[in-house]
């Protein structure tokens, strides 16, 4: 009961979105038969089976679509919480480099200054 | 006692003990110990320290060492320091005096540290002071002392010392630009005096 309902239910549709396009009336009756056949053998014919196929390949479609779009926002609300926990971790890790480097230009700078003050009055006497 | 069990667990013991020492670092004693000056830090407004030794030493020279612009000589100064500390002493509300700075020297003359150079500014409360420690006669280590009436500044370095090193790295070179440092050592480290 329902496949027949079914199929009388594509057929008007068809027939009315036949009506709609410039076909040949040869092509539109044809296009009729193969529906009418297609209710009268329960999707067995030919013409069935390649809408069937066309249905399954439609909802594969929608289905690897939805997939993607649901992988997309999670990896669009999973990275940024990655990247903010990596970050301050570099920078701690970082830190000890940081102050080595930092002491030692210190040091550096200084024993620098202390070299410049103990040789300029060596120098001054050196002038006169 | 003198079954073979009884001889071996000295050994035992004796490799134990060298085992854990070896591994487990442990804040070094007397000369190598990080500089602490109670008076200095209870008169201060504000107290900076930085104590690199055992792994945290190793930590960072591992990390400044992946930097791509450092120098042969620096990477090898580097790499045979054993303990890098740093003290700085600020003062807003009251400055600091000659009196204040005494005891640093006096503390690092009880240490066995000699001083290497000392400099005094006429004109100005500030002066600078580089300390060396020798073991087997050579340098095996260094400690500069400064101060002005703003801040005390003592930077100790233990490990063999390559001055020419420690000079280029003074200069800006051989030394990745550190950003964060920068910018302090702008601030505590004022351009010299007009002679």
């Amino acid at each position: 009961m329902r496949q027949q309902h079914d199929s009388g239910y594509l057929e008007a549709a068809l027939r009315q979105s036949l009506a709609r396009r410039r076909a040949p009336a040869s092509l539109k009756a044809r296009v009729m038969a193969g529906v009418r056949a297609e209710a009268a053998h329960g999707g067995h014919s030919p013409a069935g089976s390649r809408l069937t196929w066309l249905l399954r390949l439609r909802a594969s479609w929608a289905l690897g679509a939805c997939a993607a779009t649901a992988a997309a926002a999670l990896l669009w609300a999973v990275l940024p919480l990655r990247v903010s926990r990596q970050e301050p971790v570099a920078v701690a890790v970082d830190s000890p480099g940081v102050e080595l480097a930092e002491v030692l230009q210190l040091a550096g700078s200084k024993w620098n200054r202390a070299q410049e003050a103990a040789l300029s009055p060596i120098q001054e006497d050196g002038h006169e | 006692m003198n079954s073979p069990a009884g001889r071996i667990a000295p050994f035992t013991a004796a490799l134990a003990l060298l085992l854990v020492g070896g591994l487990a670092p442990v804040q070094a004693q007397g000369t190598d110990a990080a500089p602490e000056f109670a008076s200095l830090e209870e008169k201060a407004d504000e107290v900076v320290k930085v104590n690199l030794w055992g792994r945290s030493l190793e930590q960072a020279k591992r990390l400044l060492g992946l930097r791509r612009n450092l120098t042969g000589s620096v990477r090898n100064f580097m790499n045979g320091l054993t303990g890098v500390y740093r003290r700085t002493y600020r003062f807003r509300k009251a400055p600091a005096s000659e009196d204040d700075v005494e005891p640093v020297h006096r503390q690092l003359a009880e240490d066995g540290w000699v001083p290497l150079i000392e400099t005094e500014d006429r004109d100005k409360p500030e002066s600078l002071s580089v300390y060396s420690y020798y073991s087997d006669e050579e340098v095996a280590g260094m400690t500069v002392v400064s101060s002005d009436p703003d801040e005390v500044t003592v930077l100790k370095i233990m490990g063999p010392v390559d001055f020419e090193a420690l000079s280029a790295i003074g200069s800006g070179l051989g030394l990745p630009v550190m950003n964060l440092g920068s910018t302090q050592i702008k601030e505590l480290d004022p351009a010299p005096a007009k002679e």
